[in-house]
């Protein structure tokens, strides 16, 4: 067990996290602290934010009340975003190590995740302000009552997570349970609120069998676990090997029927289509048509020019997301298209007016939506979407050149550092900003701050577009001038 | 495809040269074997000759045309050396199907030139609708020659194409080579450690050790044993 625990945190150590530059992870750690300082600064502030609420009961009975909300909230989370570390066992498996050991290593660095702890950033300081008054042992109790619904979902997550792919699909039970809680909170929500609330107080109280029964839970669904565990090691073996092609379908043979583009659009097509990284960001495309109408639904259309960085999310849509990694995607193949007669200009050109269309695609839904209950903010995004298209489109192409980092676009997306690099962070903070310059230019216009955006960020666009011919063949000029360093890179990973 | 030329051709990593070659000449039409230890600067000269890495000095040429930088030699050349080379989200069929269109090859074309291959790529990559990355590493081997040979290419570098394959197979894509490289008259480079496969087929060995050409054998003039006398004698 020490021997595997030494070498997780060799793997941790030598993760492409500590290869990256230290500029980069300076930054990465400011963005940590301050994500944990938002955090932090929410759990002591949230006893006044519901005293203000709630005003009729203490903060720590109100936000028990609300205990199963939050963890049902953590149950989700982790359903979607929580790994087990069942990679770091593979090598392992043909040496004369017992499964046993093997299983109980999987369970005991599981505990390990940060999503067991995270939460703990609002809560010990809410705590400290909300339970902390009531007895030092009040306190302690509740973070241990904490840590222990927290444990329950993680236990449950592993348990669904560590069982054989095939086997995922019998846990379908589990939807039926969510429906029928669901239904309950809605039939009865005062005495599910009151019920979470008694839970909370048992645990300050110090209340033995409020700590016994999620203790019993947890040991029990961690002994399953460990059972299913040294079964599901058979299925991992050969986990790899049995993904069959979808096929080719309708939308593959509509790219490659353009003539000229077709062959690039189609490969561009399966590329995002087919690997799970970039699929993720094509996944996207429905849930932003729906969202920003909805965002600007709730919020109004008054201060839109303070919405000016979502405007170029929505208007570049997938294109801004997908091409801040150009080329990188390409990385794993990079040989072949190096060494295969490939009009370098034309596969550029193929990339841009792609990335171009799928972003006019989703633009459209997105204004019709907005056509209804904020009419203001189409003429500004119509705008953006030229200005995205045009000038942004051309620096996101021309700074992915310089982005190097190989990055394979079938893995997991959240929280892989594989394919970030400093370069990258740069573009989009650079692309982040750019947006300023068109708001600056337009404060000189002589006409009110809608109109002018709209003037400047479609002046922009349409330059970049008539002109994109040249811009894209000094890109692939560029591209073939950098291939080798590239190269290099590429194979360093 | 007419003369291929190296004229001094170095490559340097930091202070470590992998490769210097002076000067080297492949005639048209042969069928050139580069063997060598691990680190002999096998697989560097390969990318030399492909453009993928850059020389330190020297040049490699086609047709008197320097290679680097250039791209007239890229239609008339067919290349395998590692995954890099295989696009991995694609079915064999496709990837198959997409490489002939770049080289300007119809549907038609492509299907009656995989008939060639049908015994060597087998039914586990023929009657199999995987992707490339799911098949196992011999598979994905015989998808990056049978990518690498369809497309009719005058020159055709393979690095190490035996590696992986069943003894079946090994033999299949012998014989193919030998079968294209006599009909076609297709110039062929290839690296390899298996000295029976490349004694057998290859009208020329090169025998590079530490980035530096120790042997340039002709048969039958040359006695190909000298190859193995040599690693023998390396080996002890």
């Amino acid at each position: 067990m020490n021997m595997l625990m030494r070498h997780t945190w060799l793997g941790f150590r030598r993760s492409h996290y500590y290869e990256h530059s230290m500029g980069l992870k300076l930054l990465m750690l400011i963005v940590g602290f301050f994500i944990a300082g938002y955090l932090l600064l929410f759990g002591l502030f949230l006893p006044l934010i519901l005293d203000n609420v709630f005003p009729d009961q203490p903060p720590h009975e109100s936000f028990f009340s609300l205990l199963w909300l939050i963890y049902a909230g953590d149950l989700m989370l982790r359903i979607f975003m929580q790994k087990p570390p069942k990679q770091l066992v593979q090598a392992y498996m043909g040496l004369p190590v017992r499964r046993k050991m093997l299983a109980r290593f999987i369970l005991v660095r599981s505990w390990f995740s940060l999503y067991n702890y995270y939460l703990f950033l609002i809560l010990a300081p809410f705590y400290l302000r909300a339970v902390l008054p009531i007895s030092a042992a009040a306190f302690w109790y509740a973070i241990l009552g904490s840590f222990l619904l927290a444990g329950i979902n993680h236990s449950l997550v592993m348990w669904i997570k560590t069982r054989p792919a095939g086997q995922v699909r019998g846990l379908l039970f589990l939807v039926p349970a969510a429906v029928l809680a669901a239904t309950l909170g809605a039939l009865y929500p005062k005495q599910l609120l009151d019920a979470s609330m008694q839970l909370g107080l048992a645990f300050i109280s110090g209340n033995a069998p409020a700590f016994i029964l999620p203790l019993a839970i947890i040991f029990l669904i961690q002994w399953m676990t460990s059972k299913g565990l040294q079964r599901a090691f058979y299925a991992w073996q050969g986990e790899e090997t049995t993904g069959m092609a979808t096929g080719s379908g309708k939308l593959d043979r509509f790219f490659a029927s353009f003539p000229g583009y077709g062959q690039y659009w189609e490969l561009e097509w399966r590329m995002l289509w087919r690997n799970r990284r970039a699929s993720g960001l094509l996944k996207q495309i429905p849930l932003t048509i729906i969202g920003i109408p909805l965002f600007f639904y709730f919020m109004g259309d008054e201060d839109i020019t303070t919405y000016t960085y979502l405007f170029v999310l929505i208007a570049g849509g997938h294109g801004f997301n997908y091409l801040q990694y150009a080329y990188s995607w390409e990385s794993r193949f990079f040989d072949w298209i190096a060494t295969r007669p490939i009009d370098m200009h034309k596969f550029i050109r193929a990339k841009y007016y792609f990335h171009a269309g799928l972003g006019f695609l989703q633009l459209i839904p997105v204004l019709v939506l907005l056509s209804w209950h904020s009419p203001k903010v189409i003429w500004l995004m119509a705008g953006m979407f030229f200005y995205v298209t045009g000038p942004l489109f051309a620096f996101l192409m021309h700074a992915g050149v310089k982005n190097s980092t190989r990055m394979d676009p079938n893995k997991r997306a959240s929280f892989n550092m594989e394919g970030t690099s400093g370069t990258l962070f740069l573009t989009i903070l650079v692309s982040m900003l750019s947006v300023i310059g068109v708001m600056v230019i337009s404060f000189f216009l002589p006409f009110p701050s809608e109109q002018s955006v709209f003037i400047v960020a479609t002046a922009s666009g349409l330059l970049f577009i008539v002109f994109h011919k040249r811009w894209t063949r000094g890109i692939a000029k560029k591209f073939l001038n950098q291939k080798h360093q590239l190269l290099n890179k590429y194979r360093e990973r | 495809m007419d003369r291929i030329r190296i004229e001094q051709l170095k490559k340097q990593y930091g202070e470590q040269f992998a490769l210097d070659i002076p000067s080297l000449d492949i005639a048209p039409g042969s069928l050139t074997g580069i063997v060598g230890n691990n680190g002999a600067g096998k697989t560097t000269l390969l990318r030399l000759f492909l453009d993928l890495i850059e020389a330190t000095e020297g040049e490699v040429l086609i047709d008197d045309k320097a290679v680097a930088g250039s791209e007239h030699w890229k239609h008339r050349t067919g290349s395998f050396l590692d995954e890099g080379f295989l696009i991995d989200f694609l079915t064999p069929e496709e990837f198959f199907h997409f490489t002939g269109k770049v080289y300007g090859m119809d549907k038609k074309a492509v299907d009656e030139q995989l008939k060639g291959f049908d015994r060597f790529l087998g039914e586990e990559i023929n009657g199999n609708n995987k992707y490339i990355r799911n098949l196992s590493t011999g598979n994905k081997q015989k998808v990056g020659i049978v990518a690498a040979m369809l497309v009719h290419p005058e020159l055709l570098i393979l690095d190490e194409p035996f590696n992986f394959l069943d003894p079946s197979s090994q033999i299949i894509i012998r014989k193919l080579l030998k079968a294209d490289n006599e009909a076609r008259g297709t110039t062929m480079l290839i690296s390899s450690h298996n000295l029976n496969h490349l004694t057998e087929i290859c009208s020329r060995v090169i025998l590079l050790e530490r980035g530096k050409v120790v042997k340039d054998l002709h048969p039958p003039q040359d006695d190909l044993a000298e190859v193995e006398r040599y690693f023998s004698l390396q080996a002890e």
